[in-house]
C-alpha cells in the first residue's frame, strides 16, 4: 500500500516535472523579486461565481423553453459578463511582482507579520494572502510605487520561522472567480522564546529589585517616557500623570559600575526551555533599567553592554540556543 | 445562529447601498402585478435596512423575519391558489428577494439577493418583451453587476465612484460581442418542453366579447398597435378593410354579447363573383382572447385557428404572445358562405321586452311603407344621414329605453351606438341582424399597415333572404369620414386630448416602425429561423457537430476580443513629463545592456550605470536628484522649467556618453 502512494506520487512529480514546473509549489525558496507569470496562476469559481453559474443557467433552461429572447439577452449577457471577469480575474494577478519582503522579529506566540512588498507596471486591486488561520489583503497596488501586504503567521516556538508557502490571490472585479498562486518565500523571521511571566527577580549579583529602586534614586533623572508593564511604581511621575491622564514613568541613566551576568548554567531549572524563558525574560528586565549586562550561552557570551544591538544579540542567541540546524 | 456584532455590521454603508438600490430596481417594474402591498414592504424593508446600516435602528431580530415570511407566503398562497402558476411563483420570488434583505449581514447573504435580483429581473420579460425593455435590462444588469463589484472591492469611499462605475460598465461592454453572437447561434427549443408559452400570460386588451355603451369609446383614446397588415399585393381601399373580431348576438337591452355555442364547421370556401382577392399576413400583438383579426370575408386562414359558423377566427388557447398568421379574403360587402337554421333565426330576431316603443312604432310605420328590407335599410341610414345626427366620441349616457333616447334625443354617438340602433331597428322589422365587432380601416406605415386599437369599430350585418348576410354600417351614413378616411382622419380633426397632436401621432407611428423591426428580428427570432442562419454560414444541418464548431469558434474568438479589449483598456497610470524623460534616460542605457528591471528602484538603477560610466558620475547625479525631487515632492511647483531642466541634464549626459565612447575607440 505504502509502495503504491509512492510510485503515484513519484509519477506525479515526474508529471509536474516534464510539463508544469511553475505550477506546483517550488519546493526550495525562490528568489526574490519574484513576477507572478502566467503559468502559475491558477483560476477556478468561487462560491458565490458558482451559485452565479447556477442563476445562470436557469436563466437559460427559463428562456430558452418559452423562447423569450429578451430573457435570452439578457442570460447571454450574463455568460457574456463572466467570460470577460474570468479573464479580468487572471490578468488582475498576471505580473504583479513580490519585489522583497521583510520581517520583524517577534516572541513565540505572537503573530508574526511578513511584510510582501509588490510592484507592478498597471494597477492591480484586492489582491490578498491567505493561511490557515488569517486573510490579508490590500485594495489597490499602484505602479511604480511599492504597496505591501502584511502577511500575519502565527508563531510558535522560538528559532526561525518560514514564511514558506503563500497563497497570492484575487477575486477582482466580481468576486465569481478566483484567482491565486502559490509562491514559496525564503523569508524567515526571528522568534525570541516566551519570556516567563512571573519571572524571579534579577539575580543577585547585580542587586534585587529593591536595589535597583535604590540606583535608580541615586542616579541621575533622564527624562519621562510612557509607563510599561515592567516598570517599577516607583518610577511613576504622578503629578505628569495627573496632568496627562496617561502613566508616565520616569526614566534615569545609569552610570553604576554594577555588571550584572545572566548565566545559563546558573539558573536553577532543569529545563532548557524554562531557562531560556527566564533568561529571556530578565535580558528584558536589565534592558529595561538599562542595566549593564552580560548574557552567557553554552558557546555564547555576550559580553556587556546596554545598547539595543547588545540587546538584539542577546535575544537572537536565546532565539537560536541549540537550534544547530538553524544557524544563520 | 447567533451573529456577533461585527458579523452583523460587516458589509459598508455602501455595499448596502447597492444591494438595496438592486432590489428596488428588479423589483420596480413588477409592482403593477403584485399585491398592493407590496410596494409597502418594498420601501419599509429597504428603509429599515438602510437605517440599520447607518446605526439608527438595531437590527431587526431573525424571528420577526421568520414571522414575516411564514405570514406572507400563506397570504400569497391563500390569495392565489397553490399550484404551479406564474402569479404565485412570480410574487414569492419578489418578496422572498425583498425580505431576505432584512437579514443580509454577512457577504454570503449578499451575493445570495444580488443574484437572485437578476432572476427577478429575467421573470419580468416573460410579461412582456417590448423594445423599450432591453434599456431596462442594460441598466439594470449594470447596477447589479456594479453591485457585485462593490461587494468584491471594498473600497469604502463615494456611492457614485465615477471610476468604478467605468469599470464595470467597461466590462459589461466586453461581454457583448459573446451576447450577441450566441444569441444567434446558440440552438433554440423548437417548441417548449413543459408549460406552454401562455404560461405568462398578459392581460386582456382590445376589443372584448361584449358590447356594453362606452366599451369602444376605451379604445378610441389608445393608440397602441392591435396587429400590423403586410399585404402581399397593393392595400385595398380604405373604405373596405373591415377587420372582423367577436360577432354579437344576443341583446339584453344594455349589452351585445357573444353567442358561445356557434360550432366551427367546415366550409368549402370559393371566390364568388368578381371581387378582388387578398392575401396578408398578419402580426397581432397578445391580446388575452382567443381572436383571430381578418378582413371580411375569409376564404383561406391559418391551419390552427377555427372558422366558426358566424365566419369569425378563432384558436384554442387566449393569444399571449406575439402572432403571426396568414389569411386570404375576399373583399366584398356580402357574406355567401353561411345558411341559417331555423333557431339561429329567431335567436337572431330576440330583443328584450317593454323597451324602446317609440323606435318599435316607428319601425313599424316605416316597414309597412317599404317593400322590401333593402328599402328599409335604405330609408333608415337616409333619416341617418340627413337627420340631426353626430358622430362624437363622448356622447351622454344612456339609460333605459336607450334606442329611443340615443333616436330621438341625443341623437350623437359613435359606432357602437349606431350599430346598435341600427341592428335593434332591423331585427324590430323581423329582418335577423347581428353586430359585428372589429377594426376599420388602419394607418399605412411604410410598408405595413398599423392597426390601432382606435381603430375600433363595430358595424352590422343583415340577413337577405337569398342572398346571405349583408354587411351594412350605419356610421359610414352620419360620417362617412370614419369609413373612407380611417379614424385617424377623424381624430386629426378633433383631438382627444391635451397632449393628441399631429406631430404626437407621427411620433407614436414612427416609433412603431422600430417595434416592427424589432418583432421581426430580435423578438421573433426562433429555431427555425436559427437554422436558415446556419444554412447562410455554410451548415446544411444544424447538428451536433455544426453547433459544438460554431460555439466553439464564437468562444474562442470572443477570448482574443476580450483579451484585446482588456489589454487596451488596462489600467494603466498616465506618465507625467519627467517619467517620459526618465524613461528616454532608461532607453539611452538599454542600448548597452543595462536595462532596468521592473523592481530596481531609480537610485539602484542609477549605481549600477555609475559603475559602468565613471565618467558620467556627476551628470547622471544631478539628473537623478532632479528626478527624484521632481517625483516624490509634494509641492505643486513642479514647473514646467523644472522638466526642461531635467531635459537639458539628460542631453548633457547624452553629449558626454558620445564623447566617451569615442574615447574609448
Amino acid at each position: 500500500m505504502k509502495q503504491k502512494s509512492r510510485n503515484s506520487e513519484s509519477l506525479k512529480d515526474r508529471l509536474f516535472a516534464q510539463f508544469a514546473p511553475n505550477l506546483v509549489l517550488h519546493k526550495s525558496p525562490e528568489t526574490l523579486p519574484l513576477n507572478l507569470n502566467w503559468r502559475r496562476i491558477f483560476v477556478l469559481p468561487t462560491k458565490p461565481g458558482i451559485f452565479f453559474g447556477f442563476v445562470t443557467f436557469l436563466m437559460l433552461i427559463a428562456s430558452l423553453n418559452f423562447n423569450n429572447n429578451l430573457g435570452l439577452m439578457m442570460t447571454f449577457l450574463l455568460f457574456g459578463i463572466a467570460q470577460v471577469a474570468l479573464y479580468r480575474t487572471f490578468l488582475n494577478l498576471k505580473s504583479l511582482t513580490i519585489h522583497h519582503v521583510e520581517a520583524q522579529p517577534v516572541f513565540a506566540g505572537e503573530v508574526a507579520i511578513f511584510k510582501l512588498y509588490l510592484k507592478t507596471t498597471e494597477t492591480k486591486f484586492d489582491i490578498s494572502t491567505k493561511n490557515k488561520s488569517y486573510e490579508n489583503s490590500v485594495l489597490e497596488v499602484i505602479p511604480d510605487q511599492l504597496s505591501s501586504i502584511k502577511h500575519r503567521l502565527k508563531s510558535q516556538k522560538r528559532g526561525w520561522l518560514q514564511c514558506d508557502k503563500v497563497k497570492i490571490y484575487s477575486s477582482f472585479p466580481f468576486g465569481i472567480f478566483y484567482a491565486w498562486v502559490w509562491v514559496n518565500i525564503g523569508e524567515k523571521c526571528l522568534v525570541y522564546p516566551i519570556p516567563e511571566v512571573h519571572s524571579p527577580p534579577l539575580p543577585q549579583n547585580a542587586g534585587d529589585e529593591g536595589d535597583a529602586s535604590k540606583i535608580t534614586h541615586g542616579d541621575d533623572f533622564h527624562g519621562l517616557k510612557p509607563f510599561q508593564s515592567g516598570d517599577s511604581l516607583r518610577l511613576i511621575a504622578w503629578k505628569r500623570t495627573a496632568q496627562t491622564g496617561e502613566l508616565i514613568s520616569r526614566e534615569f541613566q545609569q552610570h553604576q559600575g554594577d555588571k550584572l551576568l545572566l548565566d545559563y548554567s546558573t539558573v536553577p531549572l532543569s529545563d532548557m526551555e524554562l531557562k531560556l524563558a527566564r533568561l529571556t525574560a530578565w535580558v528584558i528586565k536589565a534592558q529595561k533599567l538599562q542595566l549593564d549586562y552580560c548574557l552567557k550561552l553554552p558557546g555564547f557570551d555576550s559580553g556587556f553592554g546596554y545598547s539595543n544591538e547588545h540587546y538584539l544579540k542577546c535575544l537572537k542567541a536565546l532565539a537560536l540556543f541549540g537550534l544547530e540546524n538553524e544557524t544563520d | 445562529m447567533k451573529l456577533t456584532k461585527a458579523e452583523i455590521y460587516s458589509l459598508s454603508s455602501k455595499q448596502i447601498f447597492w444591494i438595496l438600490l438592486s432590489v428596488v430596481i428588479s423589483t420596480l417594474p413588477h409592482i403593477p402585478r403584485l399585491p398592493i402591498w407590496f410596494p409597502i414592504l418594498l420601501l419599509m424593508a429597504v428603509t429599515i435596512r438602510w437605517l440599520t446600516v447607518r446605526r439608527r435602528v438595531r437590527p431587526l431580530p431573525g424571528f420577526v423575519v421568520a414571522f414575516m415570511t411564514v405570514f406572507l407566503t400563506l397570504v400569497i398562497v391563500y390569495v392565489h391558489g397553490i399550484g404551479l402558476n406564474r402569479e404565485l411563483s412570480v410574487t414569492i420570488l419578489a418578496v422572498m428577494t425583498v425580505l431576505k434583505v432584512l437579514e443580509t449581514w454577512r457577504k454570503r447573504d449578499a451575493w445570495m439577493v444580488v443574484t437572485l435580483c437578476y432572476f427577478v429581473i429575467l421573470t419580468r420579460f416573460f410579461y412582456s418583451q417590448d423594445i423599450l425593455l432591453i434599456l431596462y435590462l442594460l441598466v439594470s444588469v449594470l447596477v447589479i453587476t456594479h453591485t457585485l463589484f462593490v461587494l468584491q472591492h471594498n473600497d469604502d469611499g463615494k456611492y457614485f465612484l465615477k471610476s468604478e462605475i467605468k469599470q464595470t460598465s467597461s466590462l459589461m461592454l466586453a461581454g457583448i460581442p459573446l451576447a450577441a453572437l450566441f444569441f444567434l447561434f446558440f440552438p433554440r427549443l423548437g417548441s417548449p418542453i413543459w408549460g406552454s408559452p401562455d404560461f405568462f400570460g398578459s392581460g386582456k386588451t382590445g376589443i372584448s366579447e361584449e358590447m356594453s355603451p362606452g366599451s369602444i369609446s376605451q379604445l378610441f383614446s389608445d393608440d397602441s398597435t392591435a396587429f400590423r397588415v403586410v399585404f402581399d399585393s397593393e392595400i385595398p381601399e380604405m373604405s373596405q378593410l373591415y377587420w372582423r373580431g367577436p360577432v354579437l348576438w344576443d341583446f339584453d337591452g344594455m349589452t351585445w354579447s357573444r353567442n358561445k355555442k356557434v360550432s366551427s364547421i367546415q366550409r368549402d370556401l370559393k371566390k364568388t363573383g368578381d371581387y378582388p382577392i387578398v392575401h396578408y399576413e398578419v402580426e397581432l400583438e397578445p391580446t388575452g382572447q382567443k381572436y383571430l383579426f381578418a378582413l371580411d370575408y375569409v376564404v383561406d386562414f391559418p391551419s390552427k385557428a377555427d372558422l366558426k359558423a358566424d365566419s369569425q377566427l378563432m384558436t384554442e388557447l387566449d393569444i399571449n404572445q406575439l402572432r403571426h398568421y396568414k389569411a386570404s379574403s375576399v373583399i366584398q360587402p356580402f357574406n355567401p358562405y353561411e345558411s341559417l337554421s331555423r333557431a339561429d333565426f329567431e335567436r337572431l330576431l330576440g330583443l328584450p321586452t317593454g323597451y324602446n316603443s317609440k323606435t318599435q312604432q316607428l319601425v313599424q310605420t316605416w316597414k309597412s311603407s317599404t317593400k322590401s328590407p333593402l328599402e328599409l335599410i335604405q330609408k333608415i341610414l337616409q333619416w341617418f344621414a340627413e337627420d340631426e345626427f353626430y358622430y362624437s366620441y363622448t356622447p351622454p349616457l344612456l339609460q333605459g329605453d336607450t334606442v329611443d333616447q340615443f333616436l330621438f334625443e341625443t341623437k350623437s354617438g359613435f359606432c357602437e351606438h349606431y350599430a346598435s340602433a341600427f341592428t335593434y331597428m332591423m331585427r324590430a322589422a323581423g329582418v335577423p341582424a347581428r353586430i359585428v365587432t372589429g377594426y376599420q380601416g388602419g394607418t399605412v406605415n411604410e410598408e405595413y399597415l398599423q392597426v390601432k386599437q382606435s381603430d375600433a369599430h363595430a358595424w352590422s350585418e343583415v340577413w337577405i333572404h337569398g342572398k346571405g348576410w349583408m354587411r351594412v354600417d350605419p356610421t359610414a351614413a352620419v360620417s362617412p369620414l370614419r369609413v373612407e378616411r380611417g379614424s385617424q382622419a377623424l381624430i386629426s380633426e378633433n383631438s382627444r386630448s391635451w397632449h393628441d397632436t399631429e406631430w404626437y401621432r407621427k411620433l407614436g407611428e414612427k416609433y412603431d416602425r422600430v417595434r416592427h423591426k424589432w418583432n421581426k428580428w430580435i423578438r421573433e427570432y426562433n429555431a427555425l429561423k436559427q437554422k436558415a442562419l446556419f444554412q447562410i454560414i455554410g451548415f446544411e444541418k444544424q447538428d451536433a457537430k455544426a453547433i459544438v464548431i460554431v460555439l466553439g469558434s464564437i468562444m474562442l474568438a470572443t477570448t482574443v476580443l476580450v483579451m484585446l479589449f482588456l489589454y487596451l483598456t488596462r489600467p494603466k497610470q498616465k506618465l507625467s513629463q519627467y517619467d517620459k524623460v526618465l524613461n528616454q534616460f532608461i532607453k539611452l542605457f538599454a542600448k548597452d545592456g543595462l536595462t532596468k528591471l521592473n523592481y530596481q528602484g531609480v537610485i539602484e538603477y542609477s549605481e549600477l550605470i555609475k559603475k559602468q560610466y565613471p565618467q558620467l558620475k556627476d551628470e547622471i547625479d544631478k539628473f537623478i536628484s532632479l528626478y527624484i525631487k521632481l517625483r516624490f515632492s509634494k509641492s505643486p511647483k513642479k514647473t514646467e522649467n523644472q522638466n526642461s531642466q531635467l531635459q537639458n541634464y539628460l542631453k548633457a549626459i547624452r553629449q558626454k556618453m558620445i564623447n566617451v565612447k569615442k574615447q574609448v575607440d
